[in-house]
């Protein structure tokens, strides 16, 4: 383990670590306008917020707490009723990938080294300096990284998730699971979770999720938007400010109805209709789509858990009490959730199936990063699924090195010509 | 027309079935006052011990129909009692199972007291997997039993001794229909232990404990009673050839799980299972609590024979669960 | 030579030839040890039924006579003018037999529809400057729940046939009647005499129980008279049976001023007698207990609640649905 342990290298190393990153933003948010383009009015406040993603804020509030989490599992409702602002740590830079490449094993996926690296040098979205970060035990990467960084200034939270989603045990455990971490939260900000603030707090989430599923719908029906474009507006849902959020979301909604409308499409008709899926794009690790699209395809959708999966899923509650809302809650980021780390995963592949017949789909692009074991195994079943109903799918397996562009331009290249001449 | 289904599909189901109880409600324990009569096939618990009441449940006339010899079985009683079956299956099949969530004055009464429940801030409790698949057969037992007793009273099963007249009509002596519909009226006359014998003792005090229970069960669990129903049961027969239908469309299913949370009798297929396309199982009381629940486009539907009448849509579920002011909300 | 069997048949003969003047009439419904097999109680209230095969069955009623209803006797035929009169629900005269059969006189008749069958027998006889008018009255319920309730309540009511029957006894009917209700020891029950259609008042009224107890009233100014029926015999604990039936008898008379000619013989007063009978049971509170049964609902309701309260305390104790054995 070579942590820095000199004052002066560390702060060298953060400083390096933040203009490196801050400079990936830049070029991320410019290779997004550059050439191909959305020319989508509401999405400047967009390109904005991730452009300065790593610049310290003008006015930080000191009374706001934060929550860090490194996972789509993790209850943000509850995080918003215990008067804390959730925010998601999953690293998608290669500056600090390479910092957290220091103390971790090589074949560590590049989105755990990104994380590790981030939480160690303070970097992380907005230059917020969490009570608490919160990590459920989801991929074992993820697992094992709170053990090893429990050096480090933050907290760290194991969540317990079940592997397994189909069984009564499995979801009785993970009740427990979302109680005692409800609880946890409840000692950390010091505010009790009542059920006002978490009616507040569900309807907040819900409508934003609203918002969002008309999104997907407006896709849907003509490309008037394209994927990269969609990607970043999911991960600004990481750390932005959720009201405006939607109220910009909401925006840009009703600009793409008019396009619709008008009929003001971003690609030509027979451009091919990609959906991506696998490891997620995290900005500013956003190459893949960039590339796709530059190469003349359209990311029509994606089966991400740093896009969709977020944002489909709602909560119901039958009798607006804790003691509903709260199970509720965690079966909403339970049974639904397509991760792969449950086994078995049927859910996931029916959805990517609903979603190919839904947005129309020509060509599968699966990604998975170097050392993700889940992502790859999960190519297999899904392979088979593909070639069931003859889907031309490419596997893609990259990590945060933009080196090897290079190799993956011919791949998308040639990819891309087989599915326009099917 | 589409503005119409827009319109249907974004409602408040869940009001407009509160308003629609109440008015079964009054039409079925009072309308005979009013001279009101829907007729002796009723497909819920409209009993007739209550004389408010302004039809009769079936289950009356078959334990009523079944007291006879098998030799007359056979013979025009025989065929008295198929075309009353018949009679009951045409008033079912219009409404299918809804006749439990829309109308059935019972299911009222209980959905009541479960409001009563929320009130007072109760949590409510739910059935775990293995005792449901165990306690869902009661209602099976209950109605072979109220089919064979009557059949026993008047005919010897196996050289048995007959059954004695005081197991008339078994399940009406047990129900708590029995005693609650006349109390409804202001009627304390079906309140008692009856002494006469030890028969008659046993099968009022079991009467008087269901109806104890059917207070307590409901208010802790939601409408505990329908689901050890007899009426339940035989009108489960019979849905397959309803007219309403609730159709699921596994395709579209995320398994979020929703419909199954929110039903009130805590069915678990209507989420795990995506392949059926008929969701009704014997349980449901097709109050449409799960169409309303579910965020997927088209994937419950509420159908009358193969047109769609009310479907799930993300629009409707995020205008009866979702939308908030975001106004107020920049700051939290 | 007066021997007894001469004595014992003038006696007879003077029972007999007091029979119109002292002896009232009235229907009953018990069937006597001696008749016939095919007769039996049937149906709800255990009306004496002949089978006629398909379903069809008969109505039997012997007509007695006496005031109290154990040592009533038979009324036997004699060349007294008597006539029956059966009407259905529906207002229609019904095909009816009275035979005379082993010194008995029995009624017959079918009784297809559902609802209330009034019956008559009528006696008629001049004697001095009085006609004695008798009229003896049955109203049968006939009922099954296979036939469904609905028109129960249109058929409630009781009718009258002030055309045929001059003076008539009429039971009124509870608020909440309908075709299952008996009269039970302990209710008060209400009758109305009519005189030909109208209220009577004034008329006396007798009571006869076929437990022995009897009382007499007067009707009041609206016709009305009401009896509450008494249980002053306590039946052993194991005899105690709530479907136990007992016959009761409520007669009237009254004379009236009136001039006329019957079979050639001219009267100036006619004397009424009409008498009702009917089938009463043990009262309810013999039987049934409110007592008992609050309590039971009380110990249910609390048992059930402490239940599900410690039920729900066990919360953070360990799951135990799987538990293994522990045997060798």
């Amino acid at each position: 383990m070579t942590m820095i342990n000199d004052l002066d290298r560390f702060e060298r190393v953060k400083k390096s670590g933040s203009i490196h990153y801050a400079m990936e933003a830049k070029k991320c948010i410019a290779d997004i306008k550059d050439e191909v383009h959305s020319q989508l009015s509401s999405m400047e406040y967009f390109y904005d917020i991730m452009e300065n993603i790593i610049h310290e804020p003008e006015s930080s509030d000191t009374e706001e707490k934060v929550i860090a989490s490194m996972c789509i599992h993790v209850p943000v409702e509850l995080i918003y009723a215990a008067g804390a602002r959730p925010v998601r740590v999953c690293g998608g830079a290669y500056a600090t990938d390479q910092v957290g490449a220091d103390f971790l094993p090589a074949k560590t996926c590049p989105m755990v080294k990104s994380t590790a690296g981030a939480l160690y040098l303070g970097l992380l979205p907005g230059r917020v300096k969490p009570k608490l970060v919160v990590n459920p035990s989801s991929c074992d990467q993820k697992k094992k990284l709170g053990e090893v960084v429990s050096g480090f200034d933050d907290e760290f939270y194991l969540l317990e998730l079940p592997p397994n989603k189909d069984t009564e045990e499995s979801r009785e455990y993970w009740h427990r699971v979302v109680k005692r971490f409800a609880k946890k939260l409840e000692s950390v900000t010091g505010k009790r979770i009542t059920r006002r603030n978490l009616k507040k707090a569900i309807k907040l989430v819900s409508t934003a999720q609203g918002r969002y599923r008309h999104f997907h719908k407006l896709r849907s029906q003509a490309p008037v938007i394209f994927g990269k474009d969609a990607i970043l507006i999911t991960n600004a849902f990481f750390f932005d400010d959720l009201a405006r959020w939607t109220e910009k979301l909401d925006e840009l909604n009703r600009e793409m109805e008019l396009r619709i409308e008008k009929k003001k499409h971003v690609v030509h008709e027979n451009a091919p209709r990609i959906l991506l899926t696998g490891s997620p794009a995290i900005f500013p690790n956003l190459k893949l789509p960039i590339l796709i699209e530059k190469m003349g395809g359209l990311v029509a959708c994606e089966e991400y858990c740093s896009s969709s999966r977020m944002l489909t899923d709602s909560i119901a509650v039958d009798e607006w009490f804790l003691y509903d809302m709260i199970p509720a809650i965690a079966d909403r980021y339970l049974k639904p959730s397509t991760c792969p780390n449950f086994s078995p995963n049927e859910d996931r592949i029916r959805k990517i199936l609903s979603m190919i017949k839904e947005f129309n789909i020509d060509g599968v692009v699966y990604q998975s990063f170097t050392g993700c074991q889940l992502y790859d195994m999960e190519s297999i079943t899904v392979g088979k699924a593909m070639d069931e109903i003859n889907m031309p799918t490419l596997y893609l397996e990259s990590d945060y090195n933009p080196d090897d562009s290079g190799q993956l331009i011919t791949r998308v290249e040639a990819f891309l010509e087989s599915v326009k001449n099917k | 027309m589409k503005r119409i289904k827009q319109y249907i599909d974004q409602a408040n189901l869940s009001r407009f079935r509160t308003y629609f109880q109440i008015l079964a409600f009054v039409v079925i324990v009072y309308g005979g006052y009013l001279g009101i009569n829907i007729g002796d096939k009723t497909p819920a618990f409209a009993c007739p011990y209550s004389p408010g009441s302004s039809g009769t449940c079936y289950l009356v006339a078959v334990q009523h129909g079944l007291h006879l010899e098998w030799s007359s079985l056979f013979g025009f009683r025989g065929l008295a009692l198929l075309t009353g079956l018949g009679t009951f299956v045409l008033f079912f099949v219009v409404f299918n199972k809804a006749w439990c969530g829309f109308v059935c004055p019972f299911g009222t009464l209980q959905d009541w007291i479960t409001k009563l429940r929320k009130f007072f801030g109760f949590r409510f409790s739910r059935y775990d997997e293995a005792s449901f698949k165990k306690l869902k057969i009661i209602k099976y037992v209950f109605l072979v039993l109220l089919i064979l007793i009557p059949l026993a009273m008047s005919n010897s099963f196996f050289g048995l001794p007959k059954v004695s007249d005081d197991m008339s009509a078994p399940f009406c002596q047990i129900c708590p229909g029995r005693t609650i519909a006349p109390l409804l009226v202001g009627d304390t006359s079906e309140i008692f232990v009856d002494f006469t014998n030890k028969t008659t003792m046993v099968m009022s005090v079991l009467g008087l404990i269901f109806t104890a229970l059917f207070f307590v069960g409901s208010f802790f669990k939601k409408r505990f009673f329908c689901f050890f129903c007899p009426m339940s049961a035989l009108q489960y027969m019979f849905s397959k050839v309803g007219v309403l239908r609730l159709t699921k469309n596994g395709d579209n299913c995320t398994r979020c799980g929703n419909c199954s949370r929110v039903c009130d009798m805590g069915i678990a297929s209507i989420a795990d299972d995506i392949v059926s396309t008929n969701a009704v199982v014997d349980d449901c009381m097709m109050c449409f609590k799960c169409v309303e629940a579910c965020p997927e486009p088209d994937c419950l539907d509420v159908k009358v024979f193969k047109g769609n009448i009310f479907s799930s849509t993300s629009e409707g579920f995020f205008k009866r669960y979702g939308e908030s002011e975001l106004a107020d909300q920049s700051k939290k | 030579m007066v021997r007894t069997k001469h004595i014992f048949t003038l006696i007879c003969l003077l029972m007999v030839s007091n029979s119109l003047h002292g002896q009232p009439i009235w229907l009953s419904n018990r069937i006597p040890a001696d008749a016939e097999r095919s007769i039996k109680p049937a149906g709800m209230h255990h009306l004496a039924s002949e089978s006629k095969g398909r379903g069809k069955v008969k109505i039997v009623q012997w007509l007695m006579q006496g005031e109290r209803v154990e040592d009533a006797a038979y009324f036997v035929q004699d060349s007294t003018t008597i006539e029956a009169l059966v009407f259905a629900p529906s207002g229609k005269k019904v095909e009816h037999k009275l035979d005379s059969l082993n010194q008995r006189t029995i009624l017959s008749f079918s009784n297809p529809e559902e609802g209330f069958y009034n019956e008559y027998v009528v006696i008629k006889k001049v004697s001095g400057d009085t006609l004695y008018y008798a009229i003896a009255k049955g109203e049968l319920l006939n009922h099954s729940c296979r036939n469904g309730h609905a028109h129960v309540r249109e058929m409630m009511p009781y009718k009258v046939y002030p055309q045929s029957i001059p003076f008539e006894i009429v039971r009124k009917r509870m608020v909440h009647e309908d075709f299952h209700y008996f009269v039970s020891s302990g209710e008060e029950i209400s009758y109305s005499i009519l005189l030909n259609g109208e209220p009577a008042n004034g008329i006396l009224t007798k009571l006869s129980t076929e437990k022995g107890w009897i009382n007499s009233r007067r009707t009041d100014d609206s016709g009305e008279v009401s009896f509450q029926f008494l249980q002053d015999y306590f039946t052993p604990w194991q005899e105690i049976n709530n479907r136990e039936e007992y016959t009761y008898v409520l007669f009237a008379k009254t004379t009236i001023p009136e001039i006329g000619v019957f079979e050639g013989l001219p009267y100036n007063y006619i004397k009424y007698t009409a008498s009702i009978s009917d089938a009463y049971r043990p009262a309810k509170t013999f039987y049934q207990s409110m007592f008992w049964s609050i309590i039971v609902l009380l110990l249910t309701t609390i048992g059930t609640i402490l239940a599900v309260y410690y039920y729900r305390s066990r919360r953070n104790r360990p799951f135990k649905e799987i538990i293994f054995d522990e045997a060798n």
